[in-house]
């Protein structure tokens, strides 16, 4: 099983001088609202990631009072430290400091349950697709780098058709965008019945009639041809309108969009099965740990039970909470320092 | 401010990368050293300057016409390997093991840039290829999003030429350069080409 043992987080966000030994097993975060809770969940996804799951930028993430904000990680085997100052990033695992994220990542990964993750469910195609992309990425090593390449030919090639610049200049940014995009798409094809099962088994112990469906534009086969066919769309538009980047995701209740049908509380269940199918996904590489930050506090006592017992062995957890209901170590923050442990 | 230091740090600052405190670095430094250490640069720099040219089959930089490699009988000159830099030039050379001559692009695609096959040393590697007997084209390009694309380009531009376009293995790992790989890894790229 792979967790983190201990973090020291001082000057990011409000956090001050925190230095917290974890339980291998259940850890509550409490504290009033304003406390930090939420800002230490989003420091250890910072040291998985070197970015927040909030989307903030570096500079939101240092404290108004600091010149930045130091962190540091302790898993089962690596040591991990990332030091933010004066708008500079520096960043070591085992002591050796690593320049690419390709070098840091990989210590350890982390899934993150929180109340905005409905918004994937609700949200425009692209949130679902972050959502898988972010998936896939931490399935397989080689999806990062992909994506990374398919975006940046598609940025060049997209800039092409907006200044309307056809010919062969074109035909070889489309060769490439085809041969990366096809490889991209080759992931996705192979992976998505997965994490169809996992919804679908998820969904069925929530007693929820919950489906995913993955609805691809081509194939790698088909890309070529179908972007040969959109020649006309493309130059009305001016940009790429097939590759992996139009993609769609659908969520049905009982066959109808869960968008247009299902209820707010089903919308959010929706929400946190996806984030089980994350971890249940990761979990073939290496064990997730996860981190909550009261996702079910609009859900039903019913359907929390459940949840519970759904979490309750799936590795290490820690939980952000204003209601302490959960059984495990307990730490108390106020005004972002630790203030008692138990 | 002296007005000499000021003008120093202005000029300074026309060297890519380098800002206003770099620049301000640099001139105390050149300040701070024997004046002889600072006119032998400011020679090298006009030396280089007014002497090089590029050269007009291969477009590296070269004080003679052809440049040495072009000149070369002894070089193959059926096998052309083409890079995006003249400074790519120096490790292949360092490992001494290539034998064939060159092409420079001067750059790679990029429309976010604004560069086009125009922009590059396309025209006149078409030309070269009518002109002499070339067998095969080797495309050294950095294995990154352009310099993929550019050799795609150029694959498919030469190759109703009826020459042999090759690609570089992918030896290399993703996202390093040419510039910064070890002999063995350079020569394991130019020997594990494969056709495009
Ligand atoms: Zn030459």
């Amino acid at each position: 099983m792979s967790r983190i043992n201990r973090i020291e987080v001082d000057g990011f966000r409000n956090l001050k001088g925190i230095e917290i030994d974890f339980d291998p097993g259940i850890n509550l975060i409490v504290g009033e609202n304003g406390a930090g809770k939420s800002n230490l969940l989003e420091a250890i996804y910072y040291l998985l990631y070197l970015r927040s799951y909030r989307n903030a930028t570096e500079a939101e993430l240092v404290n108004l009072e600091s010149e930045g904000f130091s962190l540091k990680g302790f898993g089962d085997e690596d040591r991990v430290e990332v030091r933010v100052r004066n708008g500079t990033k520096r960043v070591f695992r085992n002591g050796i400091e690593r320049h690419r994220f390709h070098d840091y990542y990989g210590w350890l990964d982390g899934v993150v349950f929180s109340l905005s993750d409905i918004l994937i469910v609700r949200g425009s195609p692209s949130l679902r697709r972050d959502w898988l992309n972010s998936l896939l990425a931490r399935c397989d090593a080689n999806y990062r780098l992909l994506l990374n390449e398919y975006r940046s030919i598609l940025k060049q090639r997209n800039q092409l058709l907006l200044q309307e610049r056809y010919g062969p200049e074109l035909e070889a940014w489309s060769e490439r965008l085809v041969e990366v995009g096809s490889k991209v798409y080759q992931i996705r094809y192979q992976t998505f019945p997965r994490i169809k099962e996992w919804f679908q088994a998820l969904a069925h112990q929530l007693n929820l009639p919950l489906e995913i469906s993955y609805h691809p534009v081509t194939s790698p086969e088909r890309f070529w041809p179908d972007l040969r066919r959109s020649a006309s769309r493309e130059r009305e538009l001016r940009l790429t309108v097939v590759g992996p980047h139009r993609d769609e995701i659908g969520i049905t209740k009982a066959g109808q969009d869960i968008r247009a049908y299902g209820s707010e509380g089903e919308e959010r269940l929706a929400g946190i099965i996806l984030r089980l199918v994350e971890a249940e996904m990761i979990k073939a590489r290496k064990d997730p740990i996860l981190l909550l930050d009261e996702p079910f506090i609009e859900i039903d006592k019913h359907n929390q039970e459940r949840l519970k017992s759904l979490l309750a062995n799936k590795g290490q957890l820690i939980l952000a909470t204003t209601t302490p209901d959960w059984q495990g170590k307990t730490v108390r923050l106020k005004g972002g320092r630790v203030e008692a442990t138990d | 401010m002296e007005k000499s230091l000021e003008r120093l740090i202005e000029r300074l600052q026309i060297l890519p990368g380098v800002g206003r405190k770099t620049a301000q670095r640099l001139a105390f430094f050149l300040l701070r050293i024997p004046e002889e250490e600072v006119r032998g640069l400011v020679e090298a720099i006009l030396d280089a300057k007014t002497n090089l040219n590029l050269c007009e089959i291969c477009f590296n930089y070269t004080k003679r016409q052809p440049c040495s490699i072009c000149g070369d009988e002894d070089r193959d000159h059926s096998l052309i390997c083409v890079v995006e830099t003249p400074a790519e030039i120096l490790p292949i050379e360092r490992s001494g093991r290539y034998r064939g001559v060159y092409h420079v692009l001067h750059g790679v695609l990029s429309p976010m840039d604004g560069i086009g096959p125009e922009d590059l040393r396309i025209k006149e590697l078409v030309k070269r290829l009518k002109d002499t007997s070339v067998n095969e084209v080797i495309i050294a390009t950095n294995p990154t999003s352009e310099g993929e694309a550019t050799a795609i380009y150029l694959a498919r531009t030469l190759k109703p030429l009826g020459v042999k376009v090759t690609r570089l293995a992918r030896g290399l790992p993703m996202g390093a350069d040419l510039d910064l790989a070890d002999d063995q890894t350079i020569w394991n790229a130019i020997e594990g080409r494969r056709e495009l």
